[in-house]
């Protein structure tokens, strides 16, 4: 430590390694009086003053861990269960869930690297105040101060407009806990809002299974290994969902093939049998082809089809109309006899399964693109089959009682009068205002800056922000700067300072899952993790709703009756509330306390969806020809639909990262070494006829806006086509994907989660050499 | 005997201080004795918006103000085996932070508390285990507040004086070390 340390500093290091010396030292600064000349009116207090349970936990050394149940939340297919390693109050380490056989007790690094989240010392870790949006000149302010700014703000806007719909909530999947939907709670407990509804993230395919099904339900990821022939069409496990990989390969182990259909070579193509190369956007096209010759080669399964689906004869006439082999090869850009000979390997298969991924549904056909997909799987006889089905995801296990987000509206409140829809794909419907006269205003959560440009009457006066990093994860950054400019303030509660805090007037200091009660499912697995508060919340840190209950205080000081938010609540009392007994059945389990020993599974009849075939649409069959995707604006049929005309010379791919999640973990140091900057990947081809080689800083550019990075030259993304993985890295780095995505929609989403998507794989730009 | 008692107190508010005015403060109880003069502040927002850049958020720090920072290597990580380690020694002395596992035992402020709650002690008992933990305690934030100081003077934007008060954080180290030597 110190090259001249005295005997006296050494002594001391030596007691602080022995409880023994540590109470023996103690005892004689006792006996002598020199701990009652301690003066203890400084910052540190006496364990006498303090009572009999401060501070002797540490000295007794108890040195033993404390185990707790956590779950990582961060919309992850994966939604780890952790095991949190706790010592004296502090996170020493975390590890997987070993009674989960699908964490089967290991993290991905972003999960190992929880505690560094938790103790990273760039934590907001008190409630701040901007002088100036975006100077960067901070106050410190106490959670009163925050709140009475804010519920200041809330009492004037209904004072000026006669209602709330000045305020606006957008919210999404920062963490997924169910607790965490008290955030809706929290705005609904105000009155009528402006709610930004939908998902950025899987909408159109959410529609297009239920079109043809009637809901969106996978298959048991686990059952995977019962496959004889998988099809990983747009998904990328080997970074997005690193536990089902195991069952991929067990799969392939037992004789199955893998084909990985992606544009990118990605790490999951390279692990399959067969990768193709399909051009972004054909998806549509190639199940069309491939479906062409199931039924030229009369491999299709004629009798599922009959017994099972509505319209199958319609859309093979359809097809002998309109497909050829060759056509959709073509437009796949893919050889006709690979097509040919890959659609039959997959119908001999028994069972047979395609994985959908999120990433191909994210274009302006991405919803019937998801529909032919659907319906190659169907015609083969593989939906309902253990082994089989068109994965997608499923909210199969999200039967709980939303007991945070379900609140009413204040007696009186006024609210839009106008039509509304679903307010994003977890909206029960069982809201408290279904039968009221006023309903919330919705927006779509994918054109926030275009909405709050137009928005009148009232004008989004107050923006509430949370579990979201907005201005990096949404699309045409700068129209969303610029239409920040209208917000009268902008609220933002975040675990770190992201360009979105930086745009905001008041940042409130939030929870790590260490620190907060909730519990947690998957859209993937059917496993239930409780989340423990493991360790108490750092600095002044609150969960939403401790945050919505401390406001409903404020609020109901200031104005009694202006919120129903129960106040001064239990944040332990509140996850239990989220039980029912539908839950306990499902999970079998007797109460959430069991879940203390471990995590349980959803007991299912099978581990395939419709395993009874009894579909939840209409007809109550599959239905190839759907009446309410036509009412809703498509065509009934899975019909090719062509993609978005390029506008710019290269396609420009900006999927899931590696280190990352979204805006998660890439700030981390752990994610910094293994990948310390943005990189856009060019093929060296298109490169060469640029001057690009490897390592040049480039200007990557389109209509939408353009981002200065580092080029890197290879042969996995194809010649035409940009690649540059989204990611917030840091608050000193302002690389950002989304000032080159624009805000176009793709086709579907409104039905089931109140907007469509946005076609973020439509995107198209230019790249030049600039000087670095 | 110990000339530096009163300023270890003011710099141990100073840096745990949540406003201007707080800042203000303290920084006043460290003027009336310091030498050379702290320069005059006029407007004590600028403080505070250069305090909160350095040692708050909610941006990444300029200069954590925590031991474990600059004693542990690795300088991304609070709650480290020095914090665990100071956590100890207040305990031998019988004391405790309120705060503990919010925040982190070895912030600046409660390290500077713990030194100057000793060094009142010794004024008026004799203890050689308190002598021992005194010079524990120098050496320890002699081993980092040296590294602490260097980025606040490396840091772009930063107050003039915060920069005085942290040189008289160096000069109160250093007289303290002296005192302990005699």
């Amino acid at each position: 430590m110190h090259e001249s340390k005295s005997s006296g500093a050494k002594n001391i290091e030596l007691a602080l390694g022995s409880t023994l010396s540590r109470r023996s030292f103690l005892k004689i600064l006792m006996m002598t009086g020199a701990a009652a000349a301690l003066p203890s009116t400084g910052l540190l207090r006496s364990f006498s003053q303090e009572g009999p349970a401060f501070g002797r936990a540490t000295f007794a050394g108890l040195g033993a861990y404390q185990t707790f149940r956590n779950a990582c939340p961060r919309n992850c297919y994966d939604t780890c269960g952790i095991v949190s390693y706790v010592k004296d109050g502090v996170l020493e380490f975390v590890e997987g869930e070993p009674t989960s056989t699908y964490t089967d007790g290991g993290l991905c690094v972003k999960g190992y690297a929880y505690p560094r989240t938790v103790y990273s010392p760039d934590r907001i870790k008190y409630p701040m105040r901007q002088i100036g949006r975006g100077s960067g000149n901070w106050e410190r302010i106490s959670w009163e101060e925050a709140l009475d700014a804010i519920s200041g703000k809330i009492l004037e806007i209904k004072e000026k407009d006669g209602s709330l719909l000045g305020m606006a909530l957008t919210k999404y999947s920062g963490n997924f806990g169910i607790t965490h939907y008290g955030v809706e709670g929290m705005l609904s407990s105000l009155g009528y809002t402006t709610r930004f509804v939908g998902t950025p993230c899987w909408p159109a395919g959410i529609d297009a299974q239920n079109y043809d099904m009637g809901n969106m339900w996978c298959n048991d990821p686990e059952d995977m290994v019962q496959a004889k022939y998988i099809i990983v069409w747009g998904a990328n496990p080997a970074y997005c969902s690193v536990h089902s990989l195991k069952y991929i390969y067990e799969a392939k182990k037992r004789g199955a093939k893998v084909v990985v259909i992606d544009p990118v070579l990605t790490q999951t193509a390279v692990k399959g049998d067969e990768y193709w190369q399909v051009k972004p956007g054909s998806d549509g096209a190639l199940a069309l082809a491939m479906s062409r010759h199931l039924i030229d080669q009369g491999l299709v399964n004629r009798d599922w089809a009959a017994a099972n689906g509505l319209g199958y004869d319609e859309y093979e006439a359809y097809i002998k109309a309109n497909v050829t082999v060759e056509w959709g090869a073509e437009q796949a850009g893919l050889p006709v006899d690979v097509v040919k000979r890959v659609a039959e390997e997959f119908a001999a298969a028994d069972p047979a399964t395609i994985w959908i991924g999120y990433g191909m549904q994210r274009h302006v056909n991405g919803g019937v693109n998801v529909r032919a997909i659907d319906a190659l799987v169907a015609m083969t006889g593989n939906v309902g089959k253990p082994g089989g089905g068109a994965r997608y995801g499923h909210l199969f296990t999200w039967g709980f009682n939303y007991n945070a987000m379900v609140q009413a509206a204040p007696e009186g409140s006024v609210g839009y009068t106008g039509a509304t829809g679903p307010k994003g794909e977890f909206d029960t419907g069982q809201g408290a205002d279904a039968t009221a006269s006023y309903t919330d205003r919705t927006f779509n959560i994918n054109k926030i800056g275009q909405e709050i440009l137009d928005a009148q009457d009232p004008p989004v006066r107050l923006l509430w922000i949370a579990n979201k990093n907005v201005v990096s994860q949404d699309f045409d950054k700068n129209k969303i700067v610029k239409a920040f400019e209208k917000v009268e303030m902008i609220v933002a509660v975040d675990l770190f300072f992201n360009p979105t805090v930086e745009q905001a007037d008041i940042v409130l200091p939030t929870v790590t899952p260490f620190e907060d009660w909730t519990v947690n499912v998957s859209y993937w697995h059917y496993w239930l993790h409780l989340n423990e508060q493991a360790i108490k919340p750092l600095f002044e840190t609150k969960s939403d709703i401790e945050i919505a209950s401390a406001l409903s205080a404020v609020l109901n000081a200031k104005q009694p009756g202006s919120c129903t938010f129960p106040q001064n609540i239990d944040a332990k009392e509140m996850m239990i509330k989220e039980f029912n007994d539908g839950i306990y059945q499902l999970f079998g389990i007797t109460s959430w306390e069991d879940l203390r020993k471990g995590a349980a599974k959803a007991k299912l009849p099978s581990s395939a969806s419709w395993s009874d075939l009894k579909f939840a649409t209409p007809s109550g069959k599959y239905e190839f020809k759907s009446e309410i995707a036509q009412t809703n604006g498509h065509t009934a049929l899975p019909e090719y639909k062509a993609g978005r005309e390029a506008y710019a010379p290269l396609r420009l791919l900006t999927p899931h990262a590696k280190h990352g999640l979204h805006s998660q973990f890439q700030n981390l140091d752990w994610m910094h070494d293994l990948n310390p900057e943005p990189l856009v990947y060019v093929h060296p081809q298109t490169a060469g006829a640029k001057g690009i080689v490897d390592g040049d800083t480039v200007r990557v550019f389109n209509p939408t806006g353009e981002v200065r990075l580092k080029a890197q030259l290879t042969n996995n993304v194809p010649a035409d086509t940009l690649l540059m993985y989204e990611a917030w890295f840091s608050a000193k780095n302002t690389f950002n994907v989304n000032l080159l995505v624009d805000d176009v929609s793709s086709d579907m989403g409104a039905y089931k989660t109140g907007s469509p998507g946005v076609a973020i794989h439509d995107q198209f730009a230019d790249i030049e050499k600039v000087a670095a | 005997m110990i000339a530096q008692t009163p300023s270890l107190r003011s710099l141990s508010r100073f840096f745990f201080a949540a406003n201007a005015a707080e800042l203000q403060n303290a920084y006043d109880g460290l003027a009336a004795e310091a030498t050379p003069p702290l320069p005059v502040v006029e407007e004590w927002k600028a403080v505070e918006f250069s305090f909160n850049r350095l040692f708050v958020g909610p941006r990444t720090l300029q200069a954590p103000p925590y031991a474990s920072i600059y004693l542990d290597g690795d300088d991304t990580r609070l709650m480290g085996a020095s914090t665990s380690r100071v956590r100890q020694l207040y305990a031998m002395l019988g004391l405790a932070s309120p705060w503990q596992n919010q925040i982190p035992d070895d912030h600046l402020a409660l390290e500077l508390d713990a030194l100057w709650q000793i060094e009142q002690a010794l004024a008026s008992v004799s203890s050689p285990q308190l002598e021992d933990a005194r010079a524990y305690l120098i050496a320890r934030l002699q081993a980092w507040v040296p590294a602490f100081v260097g980025r606040i003077q490396a840091a772009p934007q930063v107050h003039p004086a915060i920069v005085a008060v942290a040189g008289a954080l160096t000069r109160a180290l250093s007289t303290v070390d002296h005192v302990a030597a005699c």
